[in-house]
């Protein structure tokens, strides 16, 4: 006996140590399986050493061998569990080899020893070794027979019959004969002093259920229960009282349990909390009730959130099971407040979760497609599960969300769906669920916002919510090139322009090939800021066409640089009709002086200042306007503009404004000199235009310095010719025919000019040589024989002048002989002197005939008078009278010649129409008259013809 | 004496030189260009003007700057309008500025088709030229502002005055004439005729002239001179001295004459 119990102590100790061995990690195991083995087999190498063994050594051996068996059943057992583990498939006869090995090397080795000695003392003990290696490690079915031989060869009541005769309980018990078990333990249950006895009262218990024995089998575990108090048993209390509580309830003796348990366990939780399982599952409501209770009053002080949690988990079980709809809700709402471990949580995920459905299911069923009516309240409870269901899974509120916008949905209520749908997929986005439900909850949306039948505008705001999401989700998808395009429609019927810029740029980043379509739409977006007269946005679209970002070609660009130009300046253009130019100008200046505004339009507007500015007759400013703004446009723009300027320019002239057109044509000249075929017109505009203030000086600059820009200048030189003479400019006018070596270009007309400017300075006699000089630099054959007429003329005219001066003077004493050769002497000087003058009449300058018809006339007249005015002194009166008559006669020939003089002077001037120079002197042969000069002021009697028919 | 006399005439001439000649005709009856030229109405007549002819009056008045103003603000709708730019014409030829109303004279000239209205921006065209002195081309004006219309008389009294300040009687004797046959009570055409009388020598018809002009236009400087140059060259000194004393004396041009010939006068009586 002593040792089977060492042996079986040695055993225990082993399993233990190995037990507690398997508990490190693989390295120490092995390493202490080998020193175990090594152990062994140090024992077995000593046994056989002994040659002749007693059945006491090799029953030892026999033991030794047992142990093996247990150790290389550990081992491969690990080895198996590995593989396992890895997903590789091994039969259990290969995975155990050695074992199943050395279990047969032992098996034969004891029924050697048995045969060897086969009365020997450790007869039971073999057979019965030979029982539980059967039962542990082959499976060979051999556990029976070795059993009852084992019990066969032990004494009764000894050790090892009870051992064998325990062993065979409970092999009948786990073979399911609990008759045979029940048979077997009723013949050993009185052992008390087995320290398993609270095993065996457990197991025996069992077998007293199984054949309806309830009564005893309670009262056995019971027993067991109270043993395992004691220290000498081992302590079965656990797995009794899970048994237990399971007894009562088959048994029907729930009251009976309770009692039980709230007596002898100290920490009763566990066991009514089981127990409560139990009457549940059985159909006793209210004693799960009670059991919950009670339960409820008795958590473990250092478990008790757990237990709690626990128990609410099993109520939520119980009160579904049991159709409590009130007290399951209060329950699963109660869950998502109290603490939860990881698996609690998910186990009330999965209860709520289930519950969830199969209410989804009967609402589903339950609506009425015909009237819409469903179970508000069940819907509402429905919500609410899903809401705990978002708290307790947080991760995958997202979902639970969408399946409260599913169920709504589903019995059409399509507002609130839609709400939930968007919850759905804000929190999806946010913390992604485990399921991917982005797609569904969007066409959620949608259909909700479809069955929704909102009001125009909220509709429009759920659909900018829908596109805006669709396209935060999937911008590049390619259903997304039309919703950004819808997106964008909305805003635009909305007018809102920041969003429909960020809704084009959107489409623009994930379309960037769709050219057409971006410019559309951005022309949609122009369209309307051209509606609102919205003259600030349209040039900031303006701007965006001309940096090319939209690939406009550039005539549309133009289009909308003048559209935006028509609507800036169309209030401006309105001020300026109702007479308030200088608002209209400052309104101008503002868009000039703004950057946000294009080019195009910032030099439209400052051009518009110069124009209102000539309006206004400002033509310093119009001009200075003109010039700043006239740089900024291109090529093809200025000559657009220089048409306008021209048209300016004749307007500043038709508003009797000449300074400023005429700086408006020397600008174009300034901006268009190469052009030189097209400027003769402003060229000579410009020239005019300062002539007509007679602004010489000017005039003549503009000409000298942009000849240049013109192919043919005779029209200006002659224009500025006959301006210079018209306006009494002689000295320019010699300086600029000099200047230009104009003398033979213009000849004709200098021609005529200069003759008219000698015979106007003719009175003086530096001007007439001056002038002179200019007339022989045109080499003019008519006006050389005039200068040589003039001449001799002029000397002519002295000498006559002379020989009038100095009269015969008569003396004291008349001497007629002297006096008569005096006076013919005279006479024939005064003749040839005139015959001279007569002579030049045949020049033909009638300017110089008229002179000469005025010279002769005076001489003559002055002869006559003198002659007339001879009286002789110291004469006799007769003589005297006589003389006079004969002096009379003489001086009414030269009168008469005088008068003819004259008359022909006349006539000559009315044959020919001729209008005398103002230098020549009147001569009417009247004293007082060619005194006075009495002349008719032209100039001051005509008459300006105003009444027109 | 007679120097001081003189000097100090001279000094109050000067002053008053800038009054001109005061043409102004106060009774329809004596302007036988009274259909046709504002330059001889008066202010008074000139007010009553409207329409279209209230701007040139304004000129006439010497209120340029006005004028000037009220053509601004009409040219708009009256761009094409060939009297709009006559009278604008005429407008700065009265003002003295002669080459702009060449210019605006010569857009009426090509904007025109009507000859009444060609004679007269000829006729205006004639008168700055005239001013300038540009006789020729102002002779030229005139006949083409008379080929256009040869019943205008205004046209046909301007080269007549040319003529007569250029001593060319006989030619401006052929158009006062059928002037004054035609408007026998027009001051200016019987002071004309009076003037080329004197010239000639005539005085007996130059008289005749000069009495068929009333009292009040015979005091005029410029008539007034002549007259008494008729009187003096006819021998009667007193009257001639006393036609020179109800001369106003205004226009330093004839005043200066005034004074030579009354020089001329007294020297002639002492002796």
């Amino acid at each position: 006996m002593k040792p089977i119990v060492l042996f079986i102590l040695f055993n225990f100790i082993f399993a233990q140590t190995v037990h507690g061995q398997a508990k490190k990690k693989d390295t120490s195991k092995i390493t202490r399986w080998q020193y175990l083995l090594k152990l062994i087999e140090e024992e077995e190498k000593t046994i056989n050493m002994v040659r002749r063994k007693t059945d006491h050594l090799l029953y030892r051996q026999f033991e030794l061998m047992t142990e093996k068996i247990k150790l290389y059943k550990e081992k491969e057992n690990h080895a198996f569990l590995e593989m396992s583990s890895k997903g590789k498939k091994i039969t259990r006869k290969k995975a155990f080899t050695q074992t199943l090995n050395r279990y047969e090397k032992t098996r034969k080795f004891g029924i050697k020893l048995l045969k060897r000695y086969p009365r020997t003392r450790y007869k039971a003990a073999i057979y019965h070794t030979l029982a539980l290696n059967s039962r542990d490690y082959a499976y060979d079915k051999r556990e029976l027979r070795y059993l009852r031989l084992a019990i066969q060869s032990a004494r009764k009541k000894s050790e090892i019959w009870y051992l064998s005769m325990t062993s065979l309980a409970e092999y009948h018990y786990n073979n399911k004969n609990y008759k045979n078990a029940v048979s077997i333990y009723n013949q050993v249950i009185d052992n008390t002093d087995d320290e398993w006895h609270t095993k065996n009262l457990y197991n025996y218990g069992w077998c007293l259920l199984k054949t309806h024995k309830f009564e005893k089998a309670i009262t056995s575990l019971e027993v067991g229960y109270k043993l395992s108090f004691e220290t000498k048993y081992i302590d079965f209390r656990e797995q009794i009282m899970q048994s237990l509580v399971s007894f009562y309830v088959i048994g029907k003796q729930i009251k009976r349990g309770i009692n039980f348990v709230m007596k002898y366990d100290k920490t009763p939780y566990t066991a009514l909390a089981r127990f409560a399982r139990k009457t549940s599952e059985k159909g006793f409501f209210d004693e799960t009730e009670q059991l919950i209770d009670l339960a409820q009053d008795n958590f473990d002080p250092k478990e008790k959130i757990e237990q709690l949690a626990d128990l609410r988990l099993f109520q939520f079980d119980f009160y579904n099971q049991y159709k409590r709809e009130k007290k399951l809700f209060n329950i699963a709402k109660e869950l998502t407040v109290i603490t939860l471990n990881d698996y609690q949580k998910e186990e009330a995920i999965r209860k709520i979760s289930a519950k969830s459905r199969d209410e989804q299911i009967i609402i589903k069923k339950d609506f009425d497609k015909v009237s819409s009516s469903y179970d508000v309240a069940r819907l509402s409870s429905l919500e609410s599960y899903f809401e705990f269901l978002s708290v307790l899974d947080v991760k995958n509120e997202a979902m639970y969300r969408f399946f409260t916008a599913e169920t709504l949905y589903s019995v059409k209520e399509y507002q609130r769906a839609l709400s939930s749908y968007k919850r759905a997929l804000e929190t999806q986005m946010k913390t992604p669920s485990q399921m991917d439900l982005n797609k569904k909850a969007v066409d959620g949306i949608f259909s909700s916002i479809e069955f929704s039948q909102f009001p125009k505008e909220r509709e429009k705001d759920e659909l900018v919510y829908a596109y805006t999401k669709f396209l935060q989700l999937w911008p590049k998808e390619k259903k997304a090139f039309v919703i950004h395009q819808k997106l964008f429609a909305i805003y635009l019927s909305r007018k809102d322009h920041k969003n429909m810029e960020i809704a084009l740029s959107a489409l623009i980043k994930n379309f960037p090939k769709k050219g057409e379509t971006h410019r559309k739409l951005f022309k949609q977006r122009m369209d309307l800021a051209i509606k609102q007269d919205n003259a600030y946005l349209l040039a900031s679209l303006v701007k965006t066409m001309q940096v090319g970002k939209f690939g406009f070609p550039k005539e549309e660009t133009k289009k909308a640089e003048v559209i935006l130009a028509n609507l800036l300046f169309g209030k401006f253009q309105k001020l300026n009709r109702e007479g308030k130019t200088e608002e209209a100008i400052a309104g101008y200046k503002q868009v000039f002086f703004n950057n946000h505004y294009p080019k195009s339009v910032k030099s439209e507007a400052g051009f518009n200042i110069g124009i209102l500015y000539t309006d206004l007759n400002d033509s310093a400013k119009s001009v200075k306007w003109f010039k700043k703004t006239f740089p900024l446009f291109n090529n093809k723009e200025k000559k657009i503009k220089r048409v306008f300027l021209e048209k300016m320019a004749k307007r500043s002239a038709l508003l009797q404004d000449f300074l400023n057109a005429a700086h408006i044509q020397r600008l174009v000249l300034d901006n268009f000199c190469h052009t030189k075929k097209q400027n003769i017109a402003n060229f000579q505009q410009a020239i005019s235009f300062d002539l007509a203030n007679d602004y010489v000086l000017r005039s003549l600059h503009t000409f000298k310095s942009y000849k240049k820009c013109v192919e043919d200048t005779t029209a200006t030189e002659a224009s500025i010719i006959s301006h210079l003479f018209r306006n009494g400019h002689s000295g320019d006018l010699f300086s600029f025919v000099e200047d230009y070596k104009l003398s033979q270009k213009h000849k004709k007309v200098l021609v005529d000019y200069y003759e008219r400017l000698f015979w106007k300075n003719f009175s003086d006699k530096g001007s007439r040589n001056s002038i002179g000089k200019y007339i022989k630099a045109l080499h003019d054959p008519e006006l050389n024989a005039m200068l040589t007429g003039v001449k001799e003329y002029l000397v002519t005219k002295d000498a006559l002048e002379d020989l009038l001066e100095s009269p015969i003077e008569l003396g004291e004493v008349f001497n007629p002989q002297k006096f008569n050769v005096d006076l013919n002497n005279r006479i024939s000087q005064f003749a040839k002197l005139t015959q001279r003058q007569g002579e030049l009449l045949s020049i033909g300058n009638p300017q110089l005939s008229l002179f000469v018809y005025d010279q002769l006339a005076l001489s003559l007249s002055a002869l006559a008078s003198e002659i007339r005015n001879y009286h002789p002194q110291g004469v006799p009166k007769e003589m005297a009278a006589q003389f006079s008559k004969q002096m009379n006669i003489v001086a009414a020939t030269f009168s008469k010649q005088s008068q003819s003089n004259l008359s022909s002077s006349e006539r000559f001037m009315h044959k020919y129409e001729l209008l005398s120079p103002n230098s020549r002197k009147l001569t009417t042969g009247n004293g007082i008259l060619d005194v006075i000069q009495l002349r008719m002021p032209a100039s001051i009697m005509a008459n300006t013809f105003d009444l027109e028919k | 004496m007679n120097v001081i006399k003189s000097l100090l005439l001279l000094a109050l001439f000067s002053s008053c030189a800038h009054k001109g000649l005061e043409k102004s005709l106060h009774s329809s009856r004596l302007d036988g260009l009274r259909h046709e030229s504002l330059n001889r109405y008066t202010n008074q007549d000139l007010e009553g003007l409207k329409g279209a002819f209230k701007s040139i009056a304004l000129c006439h008045k010497g209120r340029y700057n006005e004028a000037f103003s009220q053509f601004k603000q009409d040219l708009d709708t009256n761009q094409n309008n060939p009297v709009y730019w006559n009278h604008l014409g005429t407008c700065y030829y009265l003002k003295g500025e002669y080459p702009k109303a060449l210019i605006y004279l010569e857009i009426s000239m090509k904007l025109t088709k009507k000859k009444k209205l060609l004679a007269a921006v000829y006729n205006n065209i004639g008168l700055v030229h005239l001013k300038q002195g540009n006789l020729p081309e102002a002779k030229a004006s005139f006949k083409l502002s008379i080929s256009n219309d040869k019943y205008a008389k205004t046209p046909r009294y301007n080269l007549a005055q040319l003529y007569l300040s250029r001593t060319n009687f006989n030619s401006a004797k052929q158009i006062l004439e059928k002037l004054a046959s035609q408007k026998p009570n027009d001051v200016d055409f019987n002071y004309s005729l009076g003037h080329l009388y004197l010239m000639k020598k005539q005085y007996i018809k130059a008289l005749s002239k000069f009495d068929r002009i009333p009292e009040q236009y015979r005091k005029r400087d410029d008539v007034a001179l002549n007259l008494a140059t008729t009187f003096h060259l006819m021998g009667k000194h007193e009257e001639a001295l006393k036609t020179l004393d109800s001369a106003p004396k205004t226009t330093s041009n004839f005043a200066l004459q005034q004074v030579e010939l009354r020089k001329r006068i007294e020297q002639k009586l002492n002796k």
